[in-house]
């Protein structure tokens, strides 16, 4: 039975992982490349063969197998369950047509047939094997063969961008190294990329689902593992050059997946889910992928580089199967709005009706764009109670707050200044206030502090450290207790968010820790001055990546760098190649300011100082060089 | 890519692809063979993907994920998509 929602009052919206990694770099949605066209929704579908017979989709539930929220001690006891029922993964193409179909049932015999495989070839439980992630049955049935065999998969992410090869090899490189892979896995097509960043690793194999089926099954055993041991490494927290990996075990994987499911969206009988959404980003993996095997969800799938090619699908393809619960961060919702703007109403066929859960994540959410997409699609059935707040991080192997299922958006505008000063007063004047949206109430089996500097815990209205523990906490970065130690004090995770409660409803400001988000996409500082210092003429210490807010609120990554030469051409030259190098290599387009030699300042282990740094620059005690533009 | 060193693609493809990045150069920057996507028009991923839909639609090909890290210029690209529509047929 559903529970019937605690409190009445409408909530308000923000699935802000303001954490948790998104997988491509989102730019600016309003140049003109954006040519509105109803041309994806139109073209007409073709199968690949008259003679193939017509695949039908997993139905959304199972008569007779009763529904059951993640109560499994591990991932394959999980998976062993829903195998007994007819629902499962389906996999559509950039046009809305259904590509595969994979059963649970298929999935759990498959899985446990390489299981076996990956042991005969002298992968032992425990070892790593990293997996290139992509939206396919071939890259499931080797994480579930993992799970079968006790082995820990790493989802690695795929190259999305134009030109980008070495800044790619060496993010997969980096996370090869920090989990010390055995064997890397994935796609034939991908594999050059991996060979190259693979060449001074010595592994077992760097090959595709095919060359694991080749191997002879041999006469070992199954080891689906005990709830403490690992059930997977997530990469999606991190930077590039300081890969942190986030150990999730089967016991806080199976917390959380219950909590997320029973008591966040309200899973029910009969639910179908959709997603776009990477399996190598937490809410992906976790939201839409794990939690639909734990709750034997059937989920229908659109490979993320589609949808970015061709958004409308995504709302295609809910419509064809009445799909009930779908996420995506802003942009999702931003790009179909933006398609769909100068359409005349009525223009594509879709029902939207069925869609209970509009799950919104990855950044902090934007209250226009939502309203602007419930309007677009209003005429449609989309109601705009189904927008649904949480948040959650990788560190609490996803989810940690939740809005009440069904009751929509509520924005709480509060004053800047007081901003400023830490508290979250309401804002007299709307348009003089800064809107945040709520992301629910903690989840059952968590617990949530907010704190100040010094550690006292802070009451309502008062924004400071948001701090985490309980049921579906990690145990750590793998292999890295340094970094460990400083987010995890007392079984109390540091979030590295900042927040407020309004009565128990948590809202999030933004972030306390150096990460940057940008259109979507987690940024590390230090990658951006890995970047810089590694120019000629420049060294370490010479530069301080931050995020500055134009007056128009949008924030823009923003490089200081110590110049030496006082040359106009030369400065011109040394922020030209600035820009030019970390928009190869980091993916993101930055404003460079040049400040003299040693005006950046530094902590006393002489590390950069950079929030101090920034505050400096605000308060106008950095002063930027004259740089003519080149 | 695998093109042939010193290959050049036709006028024809470098001018539909011209075409096509009309309305996806905002800076106005002067295109040229050599024009880097990244570096010089500044492309992120999400434009990436939606100029690679116009470029599929434009061609009538499908533009496989793997080929894009090595594909930094214009003339990289017009290669490549020569190179697809001739496996196409």
């Amino acid at each position: 039975m559903r529970e019937a929602p605690s409190t009445p009052v409408p909530r308000s919206i923000c699935w802000s992982f303001a954490k948790a990694a998104i997988f491509v770099i989102f730019g600016e949605l309003t140049h003109p490349g954006f040519e509105v066209t109803t041309r994806e929704m139109q073209k007409p579908i073709t199968s690949a063969s008259a003679d193939a017979p017509v695949l039908r989709p997993t139905p959304g539930h199972t008569p007779n197998l009763e529904k059951r929220f993640a109560d499994f001690a591990t991932l394959p006891e999980s998976l062993d369950y829903a195998g007994r029922g007819d629902t499962g993964f389906n996999f559509y193409s950039a046009r809305g047509a259904l590509e595969k179909v994979l059963p649970f049932r298929e999935l759990r015999d498959d899985a446990k047939s390489h299981a076996l495989r990956l042991s005969a070839a002298g992968i032992k439980p425990g070892d790593r094997v990293a997996l290139l992630a992509a939206t396919s049955p071939e890259f499931l049935k080797l994480f579930f063969a993992c799970q079968y065999a006790g082995v820990i998969p790493v989802p690695m992410p795929l190259p999305t961008a134009f030109g980008r090869r070495e800044a790619y090899i060496d993010q997969i490189k980096g996370q090869m190294t920090s989990s010390a892979a055995r064997m890397v896995l994935g796609p034939a097509e991908f594999l050059p990329f991996v060979q190259e960043a693979a060449k001074d690793l010595s592994l077992a194999l760097v090959g595709t689902l095919a060359d694991v089926a080749a191997l002879p099954e041999g006469n070992g055993t199954l080891n689906p593992g005990r709830p403490g041991d690992l059930s997977y490494i997530q990469y999606s927290s991190g930077s590039t050059r300081f890969p942190t990996g986030v150990m999730v075990t089967h016991a806080t994987l199976m917390a959380n997946c219950h909590s997320m499911n029973k008591y966040g969206a309200r899973n029910t009988e009969g639910e179908r889910a959709m997603s776009w959404l990477p399996f190598f980003h937490d809410m992906g993996l976790v939201g839409f992928m794990l939690g639909g095997v734990t709750s034997q969800s059937s989920i229908d799938y659109l490979p993320t580089e589609d949808f970015a090619r061709r958004p409308l699908t995504w709302l295609k393809i809910i419509s064809d199967n009445g799909a009930s619960m779908s996420y995506a961060p802003s942009f999702g919702y931003e790009l179909c709005a933006r398609r769909v703007s100068t359409m005349s109403e009525g223009a594509l066929d879709l029902d939207l009706s069925k869609w209970r859960v509009a799950g919104i994540g990855g950044e902090m959410i934007k209250p226009h764009v939502m309203q602007s997409f419930a309007a677009a699609f209003k005429p449609y059935g989309f109601s705009e109670k189904a927008f649904n707040a949480s948040y959650g991080l990788a560190e609490c192997v996803l989810a940690v707050s939740f809005s009440d299922t069904g009751a929509g958006l509520l924005v709480d505008v509060i004053d800047k200044e007081a901003l400023e000063d830490h508290r979250a007063v309401p804002a007299a004047n709307e348009t003089d206030g800064r809107a945040f949206v709520a992301c629910g109430k903690i989840l059952p089996g968590q617990r949530g502090e907010i704190r100040d500097e010094n550690g006292v815990v802070l009451g309502q209205r008062q924004i400071g450290h948001l701090y985490v523990a309980g049921d579906s906490v990690m145990e750590g970065y793998f292999n890295n207790p340094e970094e460990t130690a400083e987010v995890l004090k007392d079984g109390w995770l540091d979030t590295g968010d900042l927040a407020y409660w309004i009565g128990d409803e948590l809202v999030i400001v933004g972030r306390a820790k150096d990460m940057m988000i940008i259109n979507g996409r987690n940024v590390w500082p230090q990658d951006i001055e890995w970047t810089v210092e590694h120019i000629e003429g420049l060294k370490s210490g010479d530069s301080a990546a931050i995020l500055l807010t134009d007056a128009s609120g949008a924030e823009r990554a923003t490089i200081l760098v110590q110049c030496r030469p006082s040359e106009p051409a030369d400065r011109a030259r040394v922020a030209a190649e600035v820009r030019a190098r970390v928009q190869e290599s980091v993916g993101i387009a930055c404003d460079v300011v040049l400040v003299p030699p040693r005006s950046l300042p530094k902590t006393s282990s002489g590390k950069l100082a950079r929030n101090r740094a920034k505050k400096m620059f605000i308060a106008g005690e950095i002063v930027a060089l004259e740089t003519p533009v080149s | 890519m695998n093109a042939p060193t010193g290959a050049e693609p036709s006028p024809d493809t470098l001018a539909a692809l011209f075409e096509i990045l009309k309305s996806f150069n905002k800076a106005g920057i002067a295109l040229t063979p050599g024009t880097r996507f990244s570096e010089d028009l500044n492309f992120d991923s999400l434009i990436v993907m939606e100029f690679v839909a116009e470029v599929e639609d434009a061609f009538d090909i499908s533009v496989p994920l793997n080929i894009l890290p090595d594909v930094a210029t214009i003339r990289e690209l017009a290669l490549a998509v020569e190179k697809i529509v001739a496996e196409d047929k």
